[in-house]
């Protein structure tokens, strides 16, 4: 009966201790899980945060370019320009215009394009 | 000592150790577990982070898509006193910004010498390169903040029509004060927490509303023409020394306001530096006296009544009429006129008579049906109504005055737009400058189409009168230094004696000239104001020219072809494919 008890005890423990070191484990896992999805969390809000300040940084710029694009194409700029150079213009006469004019368009074609 | 002795006072210090320690933890647990309410909210306070999320006011563009204001990002230069005096680098900081920047030395010593203060901002709104030139020393104490400023690349053209948001980003003038709640874009809110060195943790974020920009507004300015129009006040002020001018230009079919331009003006960059005088926008919130250009609706209401024919004669009186007891008096004598003549010379006797012929109420009603004495509703701040009587208090000399453009008051813009009437077959279009709003997704919140708001004339009565018209720029005319070579524009001059302090001053005058371009198939008017032109006083001699100023360039730029345009070659592709080959006789320009 003791030694029946014995045995019966010794295999009980084995039991415990693999369930124990399984949850263990487990736990392990769990943990080791939890920090790399934590890890790569912050990596991706790190990423995200250098590129919203990448994206206000590029509108700055394009607000910068978009003015310096609007100032040098401004009539006002080019009169300046012209005068720096001493570049003298002037409208052209009428008859020196020579008007270049699309074909007239089949109108059946365009009946049929609608 | 014993060993006992000693034994108990190690005892002591290790039990002294161990309270100690376990003072720490239980203090620490508590820290942690004890509901510590005060503690805990310290530390949120510490670690919550609210942070405005702010918006870019809208744009405002041209008819073409220029932009004429914008947020531009700027740098601002600030200083920590405190580092700059343990430093001991106050003078030399202040030598570099004074060379770079401009800033007076003294007043970098003087905001330096704060030594409890960590932030004094030297210099605002600076671009990149210079502030550049600043961070490039790497001064200790020295550093910068990102800002933005409203920013208008045209600097002082259309300055009364675009007008300017002040410090606050609150529109303060012109369509940005009238569009203000449009151009305003809405904050967003970022809910979050912080690091010990006020850095966001982005992991802690509870609430991210994003910022809506604002609208943006698209005029139907045409920022070439504007500049057509700037040059030609800016002749005007140089050669005929006048007090004050303005112009405007108006797409006849359509009623959109193409260029808009008042002297004297100031720069939307330094608004702070401008005077109210400067920032009024005179073409639509001054009321004048019109003067002769005014005779232009009382011969519209004569021939539309069929009361008058162009060639009906009328005894002008070699200049002086006396009506009611009264004297008329023209500036020249002439004797008999035809009705084409009485515009051409601008005779008040002759277009008194026609007024009495057309009587005060129907008058009163053409005028109004012109739009004088009321709004035209134009999306700028601080538009004038005009001043015209109702009929029932005009006295019986007022007929006759009023027919001149006298005891009546107009602003340019209702002038302008009634002679545009003219031009479109005698219906008065809706003026309007704002195109359309759109917003940061492309939504149109706003649009505005060609609108008409009545047709006080008929299309022959239109077509009459610019006839007539044609020949006060033609030669005999007032109106002749408005005219321009292969081009018939039908045109009216206007003087009119200011009135000072309830008086008619006998040295000041305003002057004017209003034309359409080209008379035939009007497509552009034009109104030219001088206020105290000197010492040309008359509107033949000084808004004439500036008219002509401005409307040459414009008729180029806009391809206005003159009204003999024959010599001009025009090609069409080949049938073939390759090259250009001479249109036929009758071909129909493809657009």
């Amino acid at each position: 009966m003791a030694n029946k008890n014995r045995r019966n005890h010794s295999k009980g423990g084995s039991t415990a201790m693999v369930r124990g070191v399984a949850l263990g484990v487990v736990s392990l896992l769990l943990v080791l899980l939890y920090l790399g999805i934590s890890n790569n969390c912050e990596a991706l809000g790190r990423q995200i945060k250098l590129a919203e300040q990448e994206k206000a940084e590029l509108l700055k710029q394009v607000a910068t370019e978009e003015q310096n694009w609007a100032q040098a194409r401004s009539i006002r700029n080019m009169e300046a320009l012209m005068a720096q150079y001493r570049i003298e213009m002037d409208w052209p006469a009428e008859k020196d215009i020579i008007r270049l004019h699309a074909a007239r368009p089949d109108r059946a074609v365009e009946y049929a394009r609608r | 000592m014993t060993d006992s002795g000693y034994r108990w006072k190690s005892i002591l210090v290790s039990l002294g150790v161990m309270a100690i320690w376990l003072g720490l933890f239980v203090r620490l647990g508590w820290l942690h577990l004890g509901p510590n309410t005060s503690l805990k909210a310290k530390v949120e306070r510490l670690h919550h982070l609210d942070m405005e999320l702010t918006s870019r006011r809208g744009r405002i563009f041209d008819r073409r898509g220029n932009l004429l204001a914008q947020d531009l990002p700027t740098k601002d230069i600030h200083i920590d006193p405190k580092v700059l005096q343990s430093n001991r680098t106050t003078r030399i900081v202040s030598v570099h910004l004074e060379r770079l920047l401009g800033v007076p030395r003294a007043e970098t010593l003087a905001r330096a010498n704060k030594p409890n203060r960590r932030d004094e901002t030297i210099a605002r709104n600076l671009t990149d390169a210079e502030a550049g030139k600043v961070l490039r020393l790497r001064m200790p104490g020295v550093f910068a903040r990102s800002s933005e400023k409203r920013h208008y690349p045209l600097e002082n053209e259309a300055c009364h029509v675009i007008g300017f948001s002040n410090a606050e980003g609150v529109g303060s003038a012109g369509i940005e004060q009238r569009y203000d709640d449009m151009l305003q874009g809405r904050s967003g809110l970022r809910k979050s927490q912080r690091d010990g060195r006020h850095r966001e943790l982005y992991t802690r974020r509870t609430l991210e509303i994003l910022p809506e920009a604002g609208a943006d507004v698209h005029l139907t300015l045409d920022q070439t023409i504007q500049h057509y129009a700037e040059r030609g006040m800016d002749h005007a002020i140089a050669e005929y020394h006048c007090d004050a001018a303005w112009t405007i230009v108006e797409d006849v079919r359509t009623g959109q306001i193409l260029a808009m331009a008042c002297r004297p003006a100031y720069d939307l960059n330094a608004y702070p530096a401008s005077t109210a005088e400067q920032r009024r926008n005179r073409a639509v919130s001054v009321n004048y006296e019109p003067g002769s250009v005014f005779k232009t609706l009382t011969v519209a209401a004569g021939i539309n009544e069929g009361l008058i024919a162009t060639n009906d004669v009328f005894d002008c009186e070699m200049g002086r009429w006396t009506y009611l007891g009264r004297p008329l008096k023209d500036f020249h004598p002439y004797g008999e006129l035809d009705v084409t003549g009485i515009l051409r010379k601008s005779s008040n006797v002759g277009a008194a008579k026609i007024a009495v012929m057309v009587g005060e109420k129907k008058l009163d009603t053409y005028l109004r049906a012109f739009g004088i004495g009321r709004r035209t509703g134009i999306e700028l701040p601080g538009e004038e109504a005009g001043l015209l009587a109702p009929v029932n208090r005009w006295s019986k000399l007022d007929i006759t005055r009023i027919a001149m453009g006298h005891t009546v008051a107009v602003t340019a813009l209702q002038i302008l737009n009634a002679l545009c009437c003219i031009g479109n077959d005698g219906i008065l279009m809706q003026p309007y400058i704002v195109s359309k709003v759109v917003d940061a997704n492309g939504t149109v919140l706003a649009e505005h189409r060609p609108r008409a708001v009545g047709r006080p004339i008929t299309e022959r009565t239109a077509r009459l009168m610019r006839e007539m018209l044609v020949s006060v720029t033609q030669p005999g005319g007032t109106g002749t230094r408005a005219a321009i070579e292969g081009y018939a524009i039908a045109g009216k001059t206007g003087s009119a004696e200011k009135l000072e302090n309830g008086h008619y001053s006998k040295t000041k005058n305003m002057a004017s000239f209003m034309g359409l371009i080209p008379a035939d198939k009007p497509q552009i008017g034009i109104v030219v104001v001088l206020d105290n032109p000197h010492p040309l006083r008359t509107g033949g001699v000084s808004a004439a020219p500036v008219f002509r100023c401005i409307a040459e360039p414009v008729v180029h730029y806009l391809d206005i072809r003159p009204a003999d345009a024959s010599d001009t070659l025009h090609y069409v592709p080949a049938p073939d494919g390759e090259g250009w080959e001479p249109a036929p006789e009758g071909a129909v320009d493809v657009p």
